[in-house]
């Protein structure tokens, strides 16, 4: 196990170390300049570029950017001045981190419990009503739910604050918004577990010993559906901690998301790289947390 | 012979020949496949929309060309800018009454700015007076070619990369699964943005974006059924046979992965299709005045407090849409594999 873990840990490293490089040399061919203001007087080009260290050769500049990447030191931005891109993303990572977490936990949380309502009486009224919702999560955007939820909810109904961050209240719309999906796809996938879970035979043995309705489902069939669902839950959780672009820019969430696009057309390259390389650590942390935690939820899985 | 016999019943008398007959013919996998896929009537609907949107579109790009889509004449946007949908003044929802928000009558929007009587807009405009019908049939146009470039890189890439990999075996197969994972963890956000920065937004850029990363899924698909399939003993009597690789990757192994194949093409459309969406609304994807269903839907959503009907439309394109796709995909997953849903 520790072996598995220290090898997938080394493949993570050489993953982040490519894409890395990959990205800092893909900025370098990128068109324009983030000094693109006509005023500018070469002089004054010069010395910017001698103050972010542009005026160096390229593979110097890849070398001082990993270096200080290993400090913790990603730069400053170029279009705040003076601004480190380490505090512009601590500032903001945490917002989207919650916004993330809480979608996924009512998510994952109302998927469950609407997949084992479903499973339990399969063709049933509820099974149906589910089941629509789930197919309107897979297949509706994220942001056409989230302005249809800040029109209804916010403005014509004026339940909850319509935009900003801060208090829970402004927090309650986007999370709707954004556990739609992980909810339609956690009751599909927990209603077909525990529909096969429920026909095999180890239920037919727990009915037999004679324990009640609510232990057989909810300690033997829904439990075993569950272990499944942590590789689904994974990527899902990073997709969602990093993928929430859309419903911060409509909900205006001071979040990762929203800098990230702000920073494409102003070619604010710093923020770009350790945009990349925060969302890529996410990622592949997330994948390998929930690989390990498979196997040790599953005592089948061996690693 | 008939006489003699009549106060007995011969049993099995017809011969050997006919109990021993075969009722029906034998079904290959792909009738078999079919005739469960027929059962399922959802999925058969979902089919024939697939069917008639791509015909409708094909059609489509010859009556109504982009740039029909995109003209629009500045100085009558006033007269035809944001107009409700309209079919005839007796529909319910097609009349072209406009409740302002605000105001409790409602009124024609038609009759109020002056539109000539004979002018109709089943979808309505938008603000410069271009019709929003025509403007979806575009984007709908635009999320089909996606779709079908979805569906070819998954084919051509992931197909044949997960059969190498999986062939092969060892150390390449190591290699191989390394790379994926590489890939996989990159975000795709990224890779978007950078390749539009790099090669100007558009539908190219978004579809170099799919050739990327999206056939990772199917190549792992391919590769763990091939890595079982080429232990089975029909593999090893075609070897043994003398025939090819080549020939037992095509004839062998490709007809038994077909099934995992289409499912997993069916699942990877509606997602690329959602994702062009998503680009287009942040800026990302298709380039205005081009117009795509996210494009729609974005500058939907701009208008939403007073003009509804022009991001519910897109909308609704959209999800229906891929959820025809979704539902055409779980069909062909049942018909293709009857054990992996028995409910």
């Amino acid at each position: 196990m520790v072996k598995y873990i220290l090898k997938r840990l080394g493949l993570l490293l050489l993953t982040l170390f490519l894409i890395v490089t990959l990205t800092f040399f893909m900025m370098q061919v990128m068109p324009g300049t983030p000094f693109s203001n006509p005023k500018l007087t070469p002089d004054q080009l010069e010395i910017l570029k001698h103050a972010y260290g542009l005026d160096k050769p390229l593979w110097q500049q890849y070398f001082i950017y990993v270096g200080h990447m290993f400090t913790g030191n990603f730069g400053t931005s170029f279009i705040y001045t003076n601004q480190p891109v380490i505090t512009m993303i601590a500032q903001r990572l945490p917002v989207s981190m919650q916004l993330g977490t809480q979608a996924l936990i009512l998510g994952t949380v109302l998927g469950a419990l609407m997949g084992k309502a479903s499973a339990r009486r399969k063709n049933g009224l509820l099974d149906g009503i589910f089941g629509f919702l789930s197919v309107l999560g897979i297949s509706v955007p994220s942001f056409v739910i989230g302005t249809l939820i800040l029109l209804y909810l916010g403005f014509n109904l004026n339940l909850f604050p319509i935009s900003g961050w801060g208090t829970f209240s402004q927090t309650i719309m986007p999370t709707i918004a954004l556990s739609f999906a992980p909810m339609a796809v956690v009751t599909r996938f927990v209603r077909s577990e525990m529909i096969e879970s429920l026909s095999s035979d180890y239920i037919l043995l727990a009915r037999a010993k004679g324990l009640s309705e609510k232990e057989v489902v909810n300690k033997h069939a829904l439990r075993n559906s569950l272990i499944p669902m942590l590789t689904l839950i994974g990527p899902m959780a990073a997709g969602l901690l990093t993928g929430s672009v859309l419903i911060e820019k409509i909900f205006s969430i001071p979040g990762i998301g929203a800098q990230f696009v702000d920073s494409i057309p102003a070619k604010d390259f710093p923020v770009i790289m350790a945009t990349t390389i925060v969302y890529a650590v996410i990622l592949m942390v997330f994948i390998l947390v929930t690989d390990i935690l498979t196997a040790i939820v599953d005592p089948r899985v061996r690693l | 012979m008939e006489n003699l016999n009549k106060d007995f019943t011969l049993v099995g008398s017809k011969g050997s020949d006919s109990t021993e007959k075969i009722a029906k013919p034998a079904l290959s996998f792909f009738q078999d496949a079919w005739r469960r896929f027929k059962k399922n009537k959802i999925a058969l609907v979902a089919m024939w929309i697939i069917a008639i949107t791509l015909v409708f579109s094909v059609i489509s790009a010859f009556v109504v060309p982009q740039s029909k889509a995109n003209y629009f004449n500045p100085n009558k946007s006033q007269v035809y800018g944001n107009l409700p949908p309209k079919l005839s003044g007796d529909l319910p929802f097609w009349n072209g009454d406009f409740k302002a928000p605000g105001s409790a009558e409602k009124t024609d929007v038609y009759k109020a700015q002056g539109v000539p009587e004979k002018d109709k807009y089943v979808f309505g405009t938008d603000k410069y007076g271009r019709s929003l019908a025509k403007r979806t049939v575009v984007g709908l146009r635009i999320s089909l070619i996606i779709a079908l470039a979805a569906a070819l890189i998954d084919l051509v890439i992931g197909v044949t990369y997960g059969i190498i990999s999986g062939w092969m075996g060892g150390k390449v197969d190591m290699v191989m699964q390394r790379i994926i994972e590489i890939i996989q963890s990159v975000p795709n956000l990224v890779v978007v943005t950078m390749l539009a920065l790099l090669l100007g937004q558009g539908i190219s850029s978004i579809i170099i974006a799919i050739g990327l990363f999206a056939w990772t899924g199917m190549a792992r698909q391919v590769r763990n059924m091939v890595l079982s399939y080429k232990e089975r003993d029909f593999v090893l009597a075609s070897k043994t046979l003398g025939q090819s690789t080549w020939k037992i990757a095509v004839k062998h192994l490709l007809p038994n992965v077909s099934g995992v194949i289409v499912v997993q093409i069916m699942f990877d459309i509606p997602s690329m299709i959602m994702y062009e969406a998503v680009l287009s609304a942040i800026n990302l994807g298709v380039k205005p005045p081009t117009s795509s269903l996210g494009t729609l839907i974005n500058d939907g959503i701009a208008s939403l407090q007073f003009y509804p009907f022009q991001l519910i439309i897109p909308a609704i394109v959209l999800s229906v849409l891929s959820l025809t796709f979704i539902f055409f995909g779980d069909g062909l997953r049942d018909a293709f594999d009857p054990r992996a849903s028995e409910d």
